[in-house]
């Protein structure tokens, strides 16, 4: 290689990273020291070189695992680079000490790994562990410190990571179906916790109920799938204290019934899967199911999981969670004067926040305006703001807008011009739960709920009567506020034997003041939160 | 005249596309060109091998952006004067701007976990993006614009020193970067 590369490579840069040149430096002010101090230490931080991988053990899936006729198996080493997993000891007692160190080494990380840890457990899955992010050290004064974050961030996130295959599609059907039908009511929805979920689900059907599922994820085979999922799974799981991006998923089997093993170790491996066998119905193994969903979500989603249990007729539950949080990556500060924001009822007066940006893209789309802003961690968090008189709902028919809304290349695409920004945004605070059962079958996913079709034959044989999609579940809630974004998500679905009845520099400012969308994005630009504000004060 | 109008005439192979684009890019790509090679003699040359260069490219290219479609044209252009230049020394701004890239080439990795072109572009891009502000639009004008040190460093309001410390802790940056992703040597 001669620099002649590096300068080819050079210029082949984006469009938007060449703009980002045009502009003249600023001037440094008295702070330059500090501000430089900052900046060189997110450098310096890449200056390390080499990936090792954390010694992240395989083990094996033990003790009770025999009994349940789950035999104990050596997974493949490989396959859980980045994983263990823990037997549990007969007569296990959960102890105060934090099992699998998880947010150890940070108090704002959501705790985890106490709720999952007992009686009912046969194999937890012990999530990557990540060096802190050094925030208080600009300076590099701490080397080893900011070595360490890099290579466990390194290690999670390899820069030619290739997980959004096909996943363009899903989130055009899945994304529309989720934001409406809710009328004037706020709503929210994490289309990446629900694929993990329809992802375990695909591994444990076979025939046209995998083939429906297979289908609307957009994916050729079950091989694929796992590879897309794990990829996924990893690329988004950051706990640096930076970036709190948590996803976890379970297992939740009949004590007694016989799985097949290969399905449930698959779950376990691929899918990152802590899995529990316990008595359905049983109000103890229901109350652990709360629980380990509660850790999971940071006890943000409580009103709605205290409803969840799993009844006598259930044979398995699958459930995936997601935990986020994220500082603004410029300044949120709230608006003093009483600003009304124009709702669907009537004026009300939430508290607005107000971030100005010197060179930020002003988007605008067919029906809509638009803009971004960082977070910490790579992330963005992306404002639509539908033309007066139009519904954000009406924006989900308009394939501009949904590109925009899905996509990097969908925002990369639009019209823009860089402005120095005045973004105003009502604070809020929304949840939703959806009943995901009526917008699958809207999306093409019959067979599973259906007596004489479903098939879940490589999950188990071991039933007496057909097995079919019960519940399935699906809740969020976002947190925006001056300090970032704090959310959460989960998706529960449950198979069982009984058969059920499915229910149905110019200048610009953008103020939020009416109805709006909005979606939070991970580094790459993959939405992990997308929802719909028509009453910030609701 | 609008960028859209301009490719539309390249389209329709109007010439009169040349005559708007030297009318709306010309200094444009003239200040590419001069930072890059530091000699104003070559200048109008390579930036008319630009205009032609982009008449026989649209069609089939139709680009997005045709203010950084049209300075690509000129950095590409630039490189290739300099290639063939007999006497190097003459063009100053590329070989201090060849010479400082040396600094991001790897040392010693495996061959065959070399990246290709366009993982490389791909692995910078994402360096890139993962920047600061303020770092990411000073390593875009020194090394895309080609703006000199010296003018970089008054804009900043700060020495010309202190400015190459900032630019090469960019370099050895970009070239851990690169060494993480097994760029070849």
């Amino acid at each position: 290689m001669k620099s002649e590369d590096i300068y080819n490579a050079v210029t082949e840069l984006r469009d938007d990273s060449v703009r980002a040149g045009e502009r003249k430096l600023r001037r440094s002010k008295p702070s330059f020291m500090r501000r430089f101090g900052a900046l060189a230490a997110v450098l310096a931080v890449v200056i390390i070189a080499g990936v090792v991988a954390r010694p992240w053990l395989s083990s094996t899936l033990g003790g009770q695992t025999e009994q349940m006729g789950i035999a104990s198996a050596e997974p493949n080493g490989a396959q859980l680079a980045h994983m263990d997993y823990e037997p549990v000891a007969t007569n296990l007692e959960p102890t105060e000490e934090e099992p699998n160190g998880t947010g150890a080494a940070n108090p704002n990380v959501v705790p985890t790994g106490l709720a999952d840890w007992n009686a009912f457990s046969l194999a937890r899955a012990a999530y990557p562990k990540m060096a802190p992010y050094p925030l208080n050290d600009p300076w590099h004064e701490n080397q080893e410190a900011w070595d360490a974050w890099w290579e466990d961030y390194c290690a999670l996130h390899p820069s030619d990571a290739d997980y959004d295959r096909g996943m363009d599609d899903y989130l055009r059907a899945s994304v529309p179906m989720l934001l409406s039908g809710t009328g004037e009511d706020n709503c929210v929805a994490s289309p990446l916790n629900i694929y993990m979920a329809l992802a375990m689900l695909a591994e444990t059907t076979a025939g046209e109920s995998r083939e429906e599922l297979l289908t609307l994820l957009n994916v050729p085979d079950l091989e694929t799938l796992r590879e897309q999922s794990k990829a996924l799974w990893e690329a988004n799981y950051c706990d640096d204290g930076r970036l709190t991006e948590l996803l976890a998923t379970s297992l939740w089997l009949r004590d007694g019934m016989d799985y097949n093993d290969e399905t449930v170790q698959r779950l376990a491996e691929d899918y990152y899967a802590s899995v529990y066998a316990g008595p359905m119905g049983d109000e103890a193994y229901n109350e652990t199911l709360r629980d380990w969903m509660n850790e999971q979500t940071g006890h943000l989603l409580e009103d709605q999981i205290r409803d969840i249990g799993m009844s006598g007729d259930t044979v398995a539950a699958l459930v995936s969670t997601l935990y986020y949080k994220a500082s603004w990556g410029g300044g949120f500060s709230r608006v003093e004067e009483a600003l009304p924001f124009h709702g669907p009822n009537g004026d009300t007066n939430p508290v607005f926040m107000r971030c100005v940006t010197e060179d930020s893209e002003l988007y605008t789309g067919e029906g809509f305006q638009a803009a971004g802003t960082k977070l910490d961690g790579g992330g963005k968090m992306f404002f639509l703001l539908p033309d007066e008189g139009l519904q954000p709902e009406a924006l989900l028919k308009n394939a501009n807008a949904l590109e925009f809304l899905l996509s990097d290349s969908g925002r990369s695409s639009a019209d823009s011009r860089q402005v120095e920004l005045t973004l105003t945004v009502p604070e809020f605070d929304v949840s939703a739960k959806l009943d995901l059962i009526r917008i699958l079958q809207e999306l093409g996913v019959h067979a599973i709920f259906e007596e004489d079709r479903a098939d879940f034959s490589p999950l188990t044989t071991d039933n007496e009567n057909p097995i079919t999609v019960s519940e399935a579940q699906h809740g969020a809630r976002i947190v925006v506020d001056e300090d970032g974004v704090l959310g959460a998500a989960y998706t529960i679905i449950e198979m069982s034997e009984a058969a059920c009845e499915p229910e149905e520099p110019e200048r610009a400012s953008l103020t939020l003041d009416r109805p709006f969308l909005f979606v939070v994005t991970n580094n790459e630009g993959l939405p992990i939160f997308v929802g719909i504000i028509h009453d910030p004060s609701a | 005249m609008e960028d859209a109008t301009i490719i539309e005439l390249y389209l329709q192979r109007n010439q009169q596309a040349i005559e708007e684009t030297a009318a709306k890019y010309g200094a444009y790509c003239s200040t590419v060109a001069s930072n890059l090679l530091g000699c104003p003699e070559d200048m109008e040359e390579i930036v008319n091998d630009t205009w032609l260069a982009a008449w026989n490219d649209i069609p089939p290219s139709r680009p997005n952006c045709l203010r950084f479609y049209l300075g690509r044209l000129t950095r590409n252009l630039a490189i290739s004067r300099f290639r063939f230049a007999r006497t190097k020394k003459r063009y100053a701004g590329m070989v201090s701007l060849l010479s400082e890239l040396e600094d991001v080439l790897p040392g010693g990795t495996n061959p065959e976990e070399a990246l290709a072109g366009k993982e490389l572009n791909r692995c910078l891009q994402d360096w890139v993006d993962a920047l600061e502000r303020e770092e990411r639009q000073l390593f875009v004008r020194r090394y895309w614009h080609g703006i000199p040190v010296k003018q970089l460093a008054q804009e900043a309001g700060i020495s010309q020193n202190a400015m190459t410390l900032r630019l090469s802790r960019l370099r050895r940056s970009l070239r851990a970067r690169l060494e993480q992703e097994g760029v070849e040597v």
